[in-house]
């Protein structure tokens, strides 16, 4: 039976144009970003109708440098950082607090509480995004990390996917824990959140992801330059009267190392993570 | 794990640490409602200005000169982005951040004015600091609204045409005096452009332009107002207004500029970059703002001549734009911040030669006089269309036309749509946005 | 027993804070949202009461409709080419190979990339006269110089394609889980069943990924009705308007003509045809797992 399977499933004439076609597929998707990275190390200036010169010597780091040093670009990547940080950890701490107090405690309109929660995955913040700057103005927080971070945090989806994860904590571990007396606070830091890692490392990670691409929110609540996140403050190397690739690109490529060595270093977590939240980033 | 845990913690707090930093930093750059003194005990003063390039640079040298000239002030000049910009001062005027001084287009004071965003210069004390009999009439006119100046204006900045010298030469349409070969009619100026294709090489291009945004629209009110056409909107008073566009002349002058892109092709669609066509001396002739002189000029091995638009119909019409200083209005005025404004924004009319090699025609009669304006080259080859140009309609929807007037004259240039239903378009959109 | 309110008390310092940012941030400007659409409201502040102006305002705005077109012809150009597009990629990233997991980490690697980013790409590779794919065109001896910003159809087509491979890479995760899932048994019955490759496809393969798939799409319509940045990026609403979504028109009525109260009536409209699509979503999802 073994032996049949393997040789019936191993039977796929067209097998290698399959692979063949996938390899094609792969590289096409990936040429724009290696293009960008050549791009990126050419002399500034540097312009050519033969596709291939992009990809031949002479390479310079110079660009790097002139940007790192002569624009705002590392101030903003620093922005993206703490925005998105900021932005990932109170997320995963308000969203798991709020998630062990409806999957493990007792008090009344739980269920009514839970379902005012759920409401929230069916609001688009596309489109309620004009009051919430009126909100946040009339807080006094427009052009600030907290008017970028703060209206971010409240991630129902979180709470959704984090309850139905301390569901499944065993019930037994729960109850000697509360008869030897353990507070609630300590039961939900000591034992059900450890418990939880996967769940919040995939919240985590997209919460990061999107936080570091967010374009809409940034775009209409800051307005000081010092306080750009790299989507915003990018457009601003590529100005009306310009062709000029390489330092476009160069900006392009620096906003972008970050995530793609942090996408090479967990890209199974995030594999993982889409297919069990089937959340978008 | 648990030295990852107090990595993670000791990462997050040094985050916290220097978002805390950042921010008290950032408080004291901003200009909130509060004085802010230098270190030296200047008054600082914030101002935004829309500039990019060459203007960019002028204008820094401008406010380093006045923070240089005197100990009391100090001016803070932050540069936007020009896409954004009215927005951002919009938004900033809105949330209470606005800059204590901004850049602004004559087009949009209308529109500031009528919401209140704006200190009615006329009811501050400028006796001393103001000098108004200096400025050019026409140009201080624009800036003042029911008898009282809003603004302080700096410049007319024309489009106007930059001809390749070397170029003309070589399809023979220099004449002996150095003035180029065009007979000054529809014809002739489709003529000029025409010759220039059939004499040079196939790697040059007779017209270096864009096919859409601005500079076209720019081209197209030029002929508008050159066939008689005068407005879009009408003016009556701040608020009110009626469309008025006459549709005839304006079919006229959008068929005429379409030509040149489809029926003679000499104007190449889709330049990436025709201030680049231009600059490396790929391309004949350029029509655009006076600021690019200051470009051209240092530009090595380039050899051009500045013309003011040929009037090719029966009246003389150029498009021009002004740029002012203005004053956004806030709910704690401070009196030192305020005279401050008002100091260098006198001082920097008075200067306006260091404005003028950005290419711009200053705003002070008295400087156009002056000998060091006059010595400068090129200048006052076009400063005479300053007596001809016209502005765009004085209303609160001026900016919010522009948009739509373009989109639907882009369409034109494409080569999408006819010009009869651009103009149609262009009714239905406009009302929409009076209504 | 204790008395009830005492054990509601306890509840409160974990739910507090998640309430006061949900309250807030999102449920609020639902509120305030109305408030706006009722007023003449611009950046500085609320003006005049103006009742239901805005509204029949945004019945008669053209401008308002063919936004709403334009939305609503990007959602129906890119939700099936999606589905299709990332069924095929999960597939090949399914092969049996050892270059699966390069398969699917190039599919997925323009995903994580920041808008701004993939937009700027998109820009510099599509110039005309010498960007890199019109080189590319002509480097295979075609005599072309499309115009892709510059034309409408094309300007559709490059907004769809960059969209495409830039957020294809998580439909194609969605449907790779899925595949996996099925049960190796149904395969091996088959197999002995004398089933062909293509009969396996056809009667295993995509049945078992029907559910995932409508999932899939109506995710991705509801995406799709959001879609702003990259067109912004691209091509700013041009040629002339032809690609300028709902959302673009939106804020340029609040913050570039300085409306607010006409941006937040028109942000309704778009309210109401998400929630109903999302309520749909929820509905199908909830079905599904029942």
């Amino acid at each position: 039976m073994s032996n049949s399977k393997l040789l019936l499933r191993n039977r796929d004439p067209y097998r290698g144009l399959k692979v063949a076609i996938g390899v094609l597929v792969s590289i096409l998707f990936i040429v724009p970003i290696i293009w960008m990275l050549f791009v990126s190390i050419k002399p500034n200036g540097f312009a050519t109708s033969n596709p291939l010169d992009w990809f031949a010597p002479p390479f310079t780091i110079a660009n790097y440098i002139d940007l790192i040093w002569n624009s705002m670009i590392l101030q903003w990547v620093l922005n993206s950082f703490i925005v998105g940080i900021l932005t990932t950890v109170i997320t995963l701490i308000i969203t798991s607090l709020a998630a062990f107090a409806i999957s493990q405690m007792k008090f009344r309109f739980k269920r009514f509480i839970f379902i005012f929660f759920l409401l929230g995955l069916m609001i688009p913040g596309e489109a309620t995004i004009i009051p919430l700057y009126e909100i946040v103005k009339a807080m006094n927080m427009i052009d600030t990390y907290e008017g970028l971070i703060l209206p971010m945090v409240a991630s129902p989806i979180g709470v959704i996917i984090l309850k139905s994860f301390f569901d499944g904590v065993p019930k037994e571990v729960v109850e000697s824990a509360r008869i030897d007396g353990c507070s609630y606070f300590k039961l939900y830091y000591k034992i059900v959140l450890p418990l939880a890692k996967p769940a919040l490392a995939a919240i985590g990670i997209f919460t990061f992801i999107g936080s570091w691409n967010n374009f809409l929110w940034p775009y209409l609540s800051i307005l000081s330059e010092t306080l750009y996140t790299l989507p915003v403050g990018l457009p601003v190397f590529n100005s009306a009267y310009s062709q000029a690739y390489v330092l476009p690109m160069t900006a392009n490529a620096i906003a972008s190392l970050p995530v793609i060595v942090a996408f090479l270093l967990f890209e199974k977590q995030i594999v993982k993570g889409i297919s069990f939240t089937g959340i978008k980033g | 794990m648990k030295s990852r845990f107090i990595l993670i913690c000791l990462m997050v707090s040094s985050l916290v640490l220097l978002t805390a930093c950042s921010h008290s930093w950032l408080f004291s750059s901003l200009s909130s409602d509060g004085v802010n003194k230098t270190d030296d005990g200047a008054t600082e003063i914030v101002m935004w200005n829309l500039f990019g390039g060459g203007d960019a640079e002028f204008m820094q040298e401008i406010v380093d000169a006045f923070n240089e000239s005197q100990s009391e002030y100090y001016v803070n000049n932050i540069m936007q982005e020009f896409d954004e910009y009215y927005t951002k001062l919009l938004t900033s005027m809105g949330a209470g951040r606005a800059p204590d001084i901004a850049i602004a287009h004559d087009y949009v004071l209308p529109e500031f004015i009528h919401q209140d965003l704006l200190f009615d210069i006329g009811e501050l004390d400028t006796t001393g600091i103001m000098h108004w009999e200096d400025f050019n009439e026409n140009i201080l006119q624009a800036t003042i609204f029911e008898g009282q100046h809003f603004a302080v204006p700096m410049d007319t900045h024309a489009m106007i045409m930059y001809v390749n010298n070397e170029l003309v030469e070589e399809a023979g349409l220099l004449n002996g005096d150095g003035s180029i070969a065009m007979d000054m009619s529809p014809e002739g100026y489709v003529d000029f452009f025409v010759t220039l294709k059939e004499e040079l090489d196939e790697n040059h291009i007779p017209f270096a332009f864009s096919t859409a945004g601005s500079d076209p629209f720019w081209l197209w009110w030029a002929f508008y107002t050159q066939l008689g056409g005068e407005h879009i909107l009408s003016e009556e008073s701040l608020d009110e207004t009626h469309y008025m566009l006459d549709e005839e002349k304006a079919i006229e002058a959008a068929e005429f500029v379409r030509g040149l892109y489809h029926e003679y092709e000499v104007i190449p669609l889709n330049q990436a970059d025709f201030y680049g066509n231009f600059q490396s001396g790929e391309a004949a002739v350029i029509k655009t703002g006076v600021w690019a002189t200051g470009i051209w000029e240092t530009t090595d091995g380039l050899d051009f001549t500045p013309l003011p638009v040929p009037t090719v119909f029966d009246e003389d019409g150029v498009w021009a734009s002004s740029h002012t200083f203005i004053l956004p209005a806030s709910n704690h005025p401070n009196e030192e911040v305020l005279t401050g404004a008002l100091e260098f924004m006198e001082f920097a009319a008075d200067h306006g030669e260091m404005w003028a090699q950005a290419g711009h025609i200053p705003s002070k009669d008295t400087v156009i006089e002056s000998q060091a304006f006059q010595e400068m080259p090129y200048r006052s080859q076009y400063a005479e269309v300053a007596d001809y140009v016209n502005f765009l309609d004085q209303t609160i929807y001026t900016r919010g036309l522009q948009t739509v007037v373009q989109e639907s004259l882009d369409r034109v240039w494409s080569g999408d749509i006819t010009p009869e239903e651009a103009i149609e378009r262009i009714e239905r959109d406009v009302q929409d946005l009076i209504e | 027993m204790k008395k009830p309110w005492k054990q509601d008390l306890k509840a409160v310092p974990f739910l507090l804070p998640f309430f006061i940012a949900y309250f807030t941030f999102t449920i609020l400007p639902i509120f305030k949202g109305l408030e706006m659409s009722l007023y003449d409201w611009n950046l500085v502040g609320k003006l005049d009461f103006v009742g239901l102006a805005n509204y029949t305002e945004m019945v008669m705005d053209n401008r308002f409709w063919r936004t709403l077109g334009n939305t609503t012809l990007f959602v129906i150009l890119t939700t099936p080419t999606m589905v299709i597009l990332a069924l095929v990629l999960a597939l090949l990233a399914n092969l049996n190979t050892k270059l699966k997991t390069f398969f699917r980490s190039s599919f997925f690697l323009p995903s994580i990339l920041s808008v701004s980013v993939i937009s700027f790409l998109a820009i510099f590779m599509l110039q005309p006269y010498n960007g890199f794919i019109n080189n590319i065109i002509q480097s295979f001896g075609i005599e072309a110089e499309p115009f892709w910003m510059a034309d409408p159809v094309l300007a559709w087509v490059s907004i769809v394609v960059v969209t495409l491979w830039w957020t294809v890479g998580f439909n194609m995760i969605l449907f790779l889980a899925s595949l996996q899932d099925i049960p190796e048994a149904l395969y091996e019955a088959s197999e002995i069943d004398g089933a062909t490759r293509w009969e396996q496809f056809k009667y295993i393969t995509l049945p078992q990924l029907t559910p995932i798939s409508k999932v899939i799409l109506l995710l991705q319509v509801l995406a799709s009705y959001k879609v702003f940045a990259q067109i912004l990026l691209i091509t700013g609403g041009g040629p002339g308007g032809a690609t300028r979504p709902l959302i673009q028109y939106i804020y340029e009525a609040g913050f570039t003509q300085n409306n607010l109260g006409y941006a937040a009536t028109m942000s309704y409209a778009l309210f109401f045809i998400l929630l109903i699509l999302s309520i749909i979503q929820l509905r199908y999802q909830r079905s599904e797992e029942n």
